[in-house]
């Protein structure tokens, strides 16, 4: 790793002693970000130097497999042992898990064009641009009206519980949405094409069914209510398209990351942001939530 | 109290002020505390009393969720 995955403080490649310094001595001085970044990724015990700095290079060093360390570190965060409270809640969801998915996720989408566009603006890399487009077109324009778009599919979702697209369109991100997009807007704008790769379309593993196989311990929903008549059919639609689009993309995109990272010899350089953006995820997934708890109390 | 960084601070100062809004205890002389950074299973004690919640908190330390588990006695 190369950077701070909380402040982007760059090292030599490999230094983990500077690194583990680095958060060691902002934890002393009790430095909110880089005190909760230790506590979820590494301990909430206070270590010394020596014995961080191991720590440190347990989490990091992704043995020139760099693939399989994003799904580990995924799979970890989001489907370890206590999978993240939203996937819990979409397994059998209420319409209000539901409403609050197409409130916040519409935001999320918005942003991501964005991001995926930055990419192809930076990269030169044929392959990847047209990755991007292709993922664009799915995610936000759509081919035509027989392959809608995964917005145009979570609108009509939200059509089918009962909210105008009016009425989805004008509700504004809740405030954790709103710092994830900010998150995702400042790595796109600021960081390298390939680590913005890394840093969105390693979130399409949220919806890969195939994660259950590499040690996920429950899948994003439980695929029975694409069969069943608990959920309206535009919400079956939305999930189902995910369902079978996410393994896809999410698998060519490692292949993409893992092939130039490699090239470049930059591996390292984009755990961070990766990091940096499952962290603003997890707090997006809780602002789904959120509002779906504000709708059931409404 | 000692608190690893501020916003630990900000989250236990707003978990008191709610379990006292919603109690309507003058004092609280214990609160257990559970789960993880996404939510907490928390025991609020003041006295014989004890009130059973769940909490969870945003990013700058505001109440995102807050579910009562049992009455208070």
């Amino acid at each position: 790793m190369t950077k701070c995955a909380v402040c982007g403080q760059l090292f030599a490649l490999e230094d983990y002693r500077s690194l583990s310094s680095h958060f060691y001595n902002l934890a002393e001085k009790s430095d909110v970000e880089h005190v909760m970044w230790l506590n979820k990724n590494i301990t909430k015990k206070k270590l010394d130097e020596t014995a961080l700095e191991q720590q440190m290079v347990d989490y990091f060093d992704a043995n020139k497999d760099i693939r399989n360390w994003i799904k580990k570190r995924f799979i970890e965060r989001f489907y370890g042992k206590r999978p993240h409270p939203f996937v819990l809640a979409l397994q059998h969801p209420s319409k209000a898990t539901l409403l609050g998915y197409v409130l916040e996720h519409q935001h999320f989408l918005r942003q991501r064009t964005r991001s995926c566009a930055n990419i192809i603006a930076k990269t030169d890399q044929v392959d990847v641009t047209l990755y991007e487009i292709d993922n664009i077109s799915t995610e936000f324009g759509g081919y035509d009206p027989e392959r809608p778009s995964h917005y145009e599919l979570l609108l009509r979702m939200g059509e089918s519980l009962g909210m105008t697209r009016q009425q989805v369109l004008a509700t504004p991100p809740l405030l954790d949405t709103k710092l994830a997009i900010k998150t995702w807007n400042e790595i796109a704008e600021n960081d390298h094409w390939l680590e913005t790769m890394a840093a969105m379309h390693g979130l399409e593993l949220i919806a890969d069914r195939n994660l259950k196989n590499e040690g996920a311990s429950i899948s994003y929903f439980d695929p029975a209510i694409l069969s069943g008549n608990k959920i309206t059919d535009a919400t079956k639609d939305f999930l189902r398209e995910g369902y079978e689009a996410d393994v896809e993309h999410s698998e060519e995109a490692l292949d993409l990351i893992a092939k130039y990272s490699s090239h470049l010899g930059i591996a390292e350089n984009i755990q961070a942001p990766f990091l940096k953006s499952i962290h603003a995820f997890d707090n997006y997934l809780m602002a789904r939530l959120e509002r779906g708890k504000q709708l059931e109390s409404a | 109290m000692f608190f690893c960084c501020e916003i630990c601070e900000v989250e236990f100062r707003n978990m008191i002020a709610e379990v006292k809004r919603r109690t309507g205890w003058q004092t609280i002389d214990e609160i257990k505390v559970n789960g993880d950074q996404r939510q907490r299973e928390c025991t609020a004690i003041s006295g014989n009393r004890s009130y059973h919640f769940s909490i969870g908190f945003d990013s700058l330390g505001g109440i995102r969720i807050f579910q009562e588990k049992l009455a208070k006695l």
